[in-house]
């Protein structure tokens, strides 16, 4: 390409050209009427969906949000007691011991008094052996040893 | 003669300002278009009739058939209105209005058998331009039919490619690399292309060069005895 085609572009690029001014000069079509009414109908049905689309949109999306929240809570609630109940069974069960109480000695009918004492007692029961009383000394001892069951049952001597 | 020439063209472009050639602002295009994809009917008004006339002569010179491109024209507002939810604004709407207008016409060529028929409707009728007040002289209109007449011819003997390109450079107001990305081409591509139509519509031009060269001095003329 010559300088003088390089210069011409350069012209035309500006918009200023002769070629350009005629171009515009014969070229002033514009689309005719018809054309212009079917296409701004086509952009108005394309909007005209819209309402009714976004209101069946946002309904859609309210029951999806209802939905979703009240499963939730449910679904919550299930989980929780779940846990619990996990936990419950994987605590350490806990052990009762039953420990007797101590007892005190029973206090029967035919243990001394509080004023004899189990020496006291034994004193008794041999005085009475020695005296001859070996009927009576062998009551006194079966007495004692139902009252002292723990003790060396001393057998009624003959 | 040159500068003459020159002061002239200038003074014809002012005196003969297309109406249907309006400033279109980028930023208000697009917040048309997202206007428009939030229901705004009235913003797609403004939208089309701010690009209507110059899409629909792009697509007559390209096309070279009317009932083409009315189809195509349909076509390519209807794949607009489509598109509004995913439009996003990275780059000129006009870069986003042609670029589909380009690929409609690239559709159309491949299935329809109409290219390169010789039953052109679309310029040849086409006596817009002789409507305008000052047009209505004899010589004038003589000389306004050849000129659009050779002016046709040339622009029909140019190849697809660099057709579209010119069509592009002189309708949409779009620089050569947004050009180039219509079209799938560098800037540098895009521009060789306009250089070779250039160059071959001023050779078929030639002789003809007198007619706008004298309108332009006509108009330079009457402007200045306007405002003495």
């Amino acid at each position: 390409m010559s300088d003088l085609e390089d210069r011409e572009l350069e012209d035309y690029l500006h918009r200023k050209s002769a070629l350009s001014l005629g171009y515009k000069r014969i070229y002033v079509e514009a689309p005719p009427a018809e054309l212009d009414r079917a296409v701004t109908a086509r952009a108005r049905r394309a909007l005209r969906f819209l309402g009714p689309a976004l209101i069946a949109a946002g309904i859609a999306i309210g029951i999806v949000l209802v939905l979703n929240t009240g499963i939730g809570r449910i679904m919550g609630a299930l989980v929780m007691a779940e846990r619990q109940q996990k936990e419950a069974a994987e605590r350490e069960p806990i052990t009762v011991t039953i420990v007797e109480p101590i007892v005190p000695p029973r206090q029967t009918s035919a243990s001394p008094t509080a004023e004899m004492s189990r020496e006291q007692w034994l004193a008794k029961i041999k005085s009475l052996r020695a005296s001859g009383n070996a009927e009576a000394a062998n009551i006194e001892q079966a007495k004692f040893n139902k009252a002292y069951p723990a003790e060396q049952p001393v057998l009624p001597s003959e | 003669m040159e500068k003459t020439n020159e002061a002239g063209a200038i003074e014809f472009q002012r005196a003969c300002a297309p109406a249907e050639r309006p400033a279109s602002n980028d930023v208000d295009d697009a917040q048309l278009m997202l206007d428009y994809a939030r229901g705004n009917a009235h913003a797609f008004d403004l939208l089309y009739a701010r690009h209507k006339a110059p899409l629909y002569r792009y697509l007559l010179r390209h096309c070279r058939d009317r009932a083409l491109a009315d189809d195509v024209f349909q076509d390519v507002w209807g794949r607009v209105i489509r598109y509004r939810k995913s439009y996003q604004p990275r780059a000129k709407f006009a870069t986003f209005l042609y670029r589909i207008a380009h690929n409609s016409v690239i559709d159309q060529f491949r299935t329809s058998a109409r290219r390169h028929s010789d039953q052109v409707e679309s310029v040849d009728d086409n006596q817009d331009f002789l409507q305008a007040p000052d047009t209505q002289r004899p010589d004038f209109q003589l000389a306004g039919e050849q000129f659009r007449a050779a002016f046709q011819t040339a622009l029909d003997a140019l190849p697809d490619e660099q057709r579209a390109v010119f069509s592009l450079y002189e309708e949409s107001g779009l620089s050569l690399e947004e050009i180039g990305q219509i079209t799938d081409v560098g800037a540098e591509t895009a521009k060789s292309r306009l250089r070779y139509a250039v160059n071959k519509l001023r050779k078929a031009l030639g002789s003809a060069d007198a007619f706008f060269t004298h309108e332009s001095n006509s108009a330079a003329t009457r402007r200045v005895k306007h405002e003495e």
